[in-house]
């Protein structure tokens, strides 16, 4: 398995306007409702950094961030401990994490994510170093999975190319997605 | 099997340096499995670099009440009240500022990996990244020491890093380039054994001139000063001065050292530092203390003293030879910027963010960062751009920036275009706009008040009115730090802040003492007066007022320094009054927030500091050590190496004599011989090292083994030795114990 720090990142559709402030106070109320096994720990605030993590949620398990990173907003999910399973379950684990938070988003906030795009990074250039060997050796998993969460559609998955960043996956799925309807193909 | 970076990395880190992160990581190994005391560990761990953060005492205050965070390690400790899951921040030492655009990769690369994707600039020109878990710390140094970086001795009761002032090389007003200087003084004093037993930091500072700021020579430990005399280089130095709760100008030490006295001199004063310097009482443990204490004519003839019977070292000297050959290139040629079209906002960013260097042609370019942040991507992308335009002559500042040196003219508008697409081009730097500010409650157990929520908030304000400001405050600087330690350097600012509270109608309530008309220039050369406690959300009326204020009321050419001390605290008082009236809760609960945060104001996230370390002595820190590479050589053994294992246990038992020896007789060389007669005349002769039922039997141990010719290291062979050394190693704490001195 190459790595278990996986991110996916998923984009806002609606909601850009939104201030620092308010996904401030959102991700502090999260953790004084949050009553989970996993532990979240403090939230921060660089939104004076431009194109970064805007709002991170720091937990010990994962961080969540609304993230401009690559200049287009969205929320990033962060997974730093292992949470059971071979890759393609970890993979999966980490997608489903990261629809619930944005469909929990939706809920609470004035805010729609796209589902038809998203971004897959593997936090670890030791193991998983952005490579066309690194590619290949997740093809099969990442397929099998797209397949099932895209229902069959046409998608595109194409790697940054860049040698200093980390293995990056642009991930794009013909058709309207939700993430509601992401959450309902997930195995 | 996964990859590991030691493997990956092993030709790329010196051995010494790579058997250091080693012993580390066993020493985690160690302290997962309770075999370290927590306050040995915690002290190890400081002195990597590796400290704590808030929180991590395993609780939070959620804006109701206070939670306890359930991490998985349970009630394993990495300190006496540091919960071992806690995420903890990592100091990154970057001597004298200078990195290279390799480092800068590698940087970018361990923030994204293992912290949140940002680098923090701190006010002495180290990195810090936050959030990291202690068990990633060993691969996060490996990753650095690959391209020549340590975080050796960046916290924890050590020398800490040696700062010198950025322009060095390139300014008009220095005597010479002191970076050559700096840069042999760090590298002696990383981990010399007389560095090893202090009660507290120990910081050292570089200055090129006199009348700058740069070098902020005169609040640190130990500060020098470029002079020439009868045409030769030399340092006008300074001891024991520092800021934090009581602040101490620094005291004439010499008025010129000259440079073969620069590194024996500084190896004297911290000798009789680690002697003489308080222990117990932390509040009073910096040098600045001693100093007071003796009298500066007694600490220079007691170190005087100490100067004569040290031991000669070739590395007193050796890197004199070395001077000439530092220099620093320009990568392209000098050539002024002829005609190029400039954008519209080139020229309010170049006159804050470019200054024009002594070397004709070539100027120095300030990368403005916000409260010293800068994101995994910029600083790669940066990187980038450094190479396009320079040499690895790239610095970061104490004013939380980085700069860009020997950029040629030619390529300022070129390079302000390309920073402008990483969105690095924010003017204002040095002037009021660029906030300084420590990392306060955000990350720090200490902090009272956020004192970069309150950075934040003037940046924008500030930025937003910079255009109307008046010319005499503009060049302003701003420093606030969280509580009175002083880590943002509030005493050295025109406007300085402090974060502590009041408890108001039944509320704590979030202030900041007002400090003004402190020193920036001459190298921190006087500090600034208290004014009173305000609270948080009144101070951008309380700067308004003041900056106001003096720009109506001074007179001719008044400085503002000047002008605080001709009005005086009551005119002040008077000037901020019904600024330090907090409205009803009721009414306005904001006041009950503070800057940058949505949760009432509390203390209760308030944690025991690590700054001041533990004091752990150097024989308890040699024989942890010791017990460390006993481990090790368990490993080992398990592992079947038993050659390795051998000699690992046996230069544990060496170590732990040589740990005793040094109470006697401090500079014991490193040589087994020396070692073992010393031990023994010094400890079996004179039946120190004497256990009540077994006589002499455990130095024998020692004894044996350093004869012992041996042919083939068979696991029979390698397992006594190994065993040995453990009951050894036990022998010579409980020998310790019995001299007393624990
Ligand atoms: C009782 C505890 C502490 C004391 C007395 C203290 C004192 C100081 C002082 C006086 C300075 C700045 C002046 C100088 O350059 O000499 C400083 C620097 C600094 N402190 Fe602290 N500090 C404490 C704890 C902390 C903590 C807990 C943190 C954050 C986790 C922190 C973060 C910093 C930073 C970022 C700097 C810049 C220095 C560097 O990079 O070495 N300090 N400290
Ligand atoms: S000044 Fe206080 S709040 Fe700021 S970093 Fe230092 S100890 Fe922490």
């Amino acid at each position: 398995m190459p790595t278990h720090k996986i991110s996916v990142k998923f984009y806002l559709d609606q909601g850009h306007n939104i201030a620092p402030g308010t996904w401030f106070k959102t991700f502090n109320n999260w953790i004084s409702a949050h009553n989970g096994a996993d532990v979240l720990l403090d939230v921060a605030d660089y939104s004076h950094v431009p194109s970064g993590p805007v709002t991170l949620l720091i937990g010990h398990e994962y961080d969540i961030s609304i993230d401009d990173t690559d200049a287009k907003r969205g929320l990033l999910y962060n997974r730093k401990q292992p949470n059971g399973g071979n890759f393609a379950q970890q993979l999966s684990s980490v997608i489903r994490a990261a629809c619930t938070i944005c469909q929990r988003l939706e809920t609470e906030e004035a805010v729609a994510f796209r589902g038809n795009e998203l971004r897959l990074i593997l936090n670890d250039r030791l193991n998983a170093p952005n490579t066309e060997n690194t590619h290949n050796a997740i093809k099969d998993d990442l397929q099998a999975l797209l397949h099932q969460l895209y229902n069959g559609s046409a998608v595109i998955a194409e790697r940054r190319k860049d040698t200093g960043q980390r293995f990056t996956l642009d991930i794009r799925a013909e058709g309207d997605w939700s993430v509601a309807k992401l959450l309902d193909n997930l195995p | 099997m996964n990859a590991n970076w030691k493997e990956e990395l092993r030709d790329l880190i010196p051995e010494d340096i790579g058997a250091e992160i080693d012993t580390f990581e066993a020493q985690i190994e160690q302290k997962k499995q309770g075999q370290i005391d927590d306050r040995v560990f915690a002290e190890t761990r400081l002195r990597r670099g590796v400290y704590g953060q808030r929180y991590d005492n395993g609780q939070r205050f959620d804006g109701q009440i206070t939670k306890a965070l359930d991490y998985p390690s349970g009630d394993l400790f990495k300190g006496p009240d540091t919960v071992w899951d806690a995420p903890g921040m990592q100091r990154i030492k970057i001597p004298y500022g200078g990195l290279t655009t390799d480092q800068m990769e590698v940087l970018a690369d361990i923030a994204e990996e293992y912290s949140d994707g940002i680098l923090h600039i701190t006010t002495r020109q180290d990195i810090q990244i936050h959030y990291i878990h202690i068990e990633d710390t060993p691969d996060l140094m490996r990753r650095l020491a690959a391209v020549g970086i340590t975080t050796r001795e960046a916290c924890g009761n050590s020398i800490r890093n040696v700062t010198a002032c950025p322009l060095s090389g390139v300014c008009h007003t220095e005597t010479f380039d002191v970076t050559p200087y700096s840069h042999a003084l760090a590298q002696f004093l990383l981990g010399h054994p007389d560095c090893q037993d202090f009660g507290r930091k120990f910081k050292i500072a570089f200055s090129g001139c006199a009348q700058e700021a740069c070098g902020l020579t005169s609040m640190h430990d130990m500060g020098m000063i470029a002079r020439i005399k009868d045409g030769k280089r030399g340092f006008e130095t300074y001891v024991g001065g520092g800021l934090g709760a009581v602040p101490h100008q620094a005291k004439l030490y010499s008025e010129f050292l000259p440079p073969e006295e620069l590194l024996p001199t500084a190896q004297a004063i911290c000798r009789v530092f680690a002697r003489l310097g308080e222990k117990t009482n932390r509040a009073r443990a910096r040098i600045k203390f001693l100093v007071a204490k003796l009298g500066i004519e007694e600490f220079i003839r007691l170190v005087e003293e100490e100067r004569k019977i040290m031991p000669e070292d070739p590395a007193w000297t050796a890197y004199l030879d070395d001077l000439d050959n530092y220099v620093e290139e320009p990568l392209k040629i000098a050539a002024p910027l002829n005609g190029v079209a400039r954008p519209e906002e080139f020229d309010a960013w170049a006159e804050t963010n470019i200054y024009k260097q002594r070397q004709e042609g070539y100027v120095v370019a300030t990368i403005s960062l916000p409260l010293g942040d800068i994101t995994s991507d910029q600083m790669r992308n940066l990187a980038d751009i450094a190479r396009k335009y320079v040499k690895d002559t790239i610095r970061a500042t104490v004013e939380q920036n980085i700069i860009l040196r020997w950029v040629s003219e030619s390529d300022v508008v070129s390079l302000y275009n390309d920073l402008c697409e990483l969105e690095l081009a924010e003017p204002g730097a040095g002037t009021i706009v660029d906030v300084t500010a420590c990392p306060g409650t955000d990350t720090c157990k200490l902090g009272i008040s956020s004192s970069r929520g309150l950075a934040a908030e003037l940046r924008t304000q500030l930025a937003q009115q910079n255009l109307q400001l008046d010319d005499a405050i503009k060049n302003f600087r701003i420093k606030i730090s969280g509580c009175f330690n002083s880590c943002g350097q509030h005493h050295v600012a025109d406007l300085g802040f402090y974060g502590n509270s009041r408890k108001i109608n039944g509320y704590t309530v979030p202030h900041f003492q007002v400090v003004l008309g402190g020193q920036w220039t001459e190298n921190a050369a006087s500090y600034g007066l208290a004014m009173g406690a305000i609270p948080s959300k009144n101070i951008p009326a309380v700067i308004e007022r003041i900056t106001d204020n003096y720009v109506e009321n001074r007179e001719k050419d008044e400085s503002f320094q000047a002008y605080i001390q001709r009005i005086g605290k009551k005119d002040v008082k008077e000037l901020l009054q019904g600024l330090t009236q907090v409205p009803m809760h009721e009414i306005d609960p904001s006041y009950y927030t503070d800057w940058g945060d949505t949760r009432e104001f509390t203390l209760g996230d308030m944690g025991k500091g690590e700054c001041a370390g533990e004091v752990v002595s150097l024989v308890q820190f040699e024989l942890s050590g010791c017990e460390t590479e006993s481990f090790e050589s368990q490993i080992y053994l398990e592992e079947g190496d038993c050659e390795a294992a051998y000699k690992t246990a046996f230069s544990a038992m060496l170590h732990a004599a040589k740990a005793l020896v040094k109470t006697q007789y401090l500079d014991v060389p490193e040589d087994a011989g020396v070692i073992v007669e010393e031990f023994r005349t010094r400890f079996c002769d004179t039946e120190l090292f004497y256990n009540q039922f077994a006589g002499a039997k455990f130095a024998n141990y020692l004894f044996r083994v350093h004869e012992e010719e041996v042919a083939e290291y068979t696991r029979d062979i390698a397992h006594q030795v190994v065993e040995e050394a453990q009951l050894f190693i036990e022998e010579a704490y409980a020998c310790y114990g019995q001299m007393n001195v624990v």
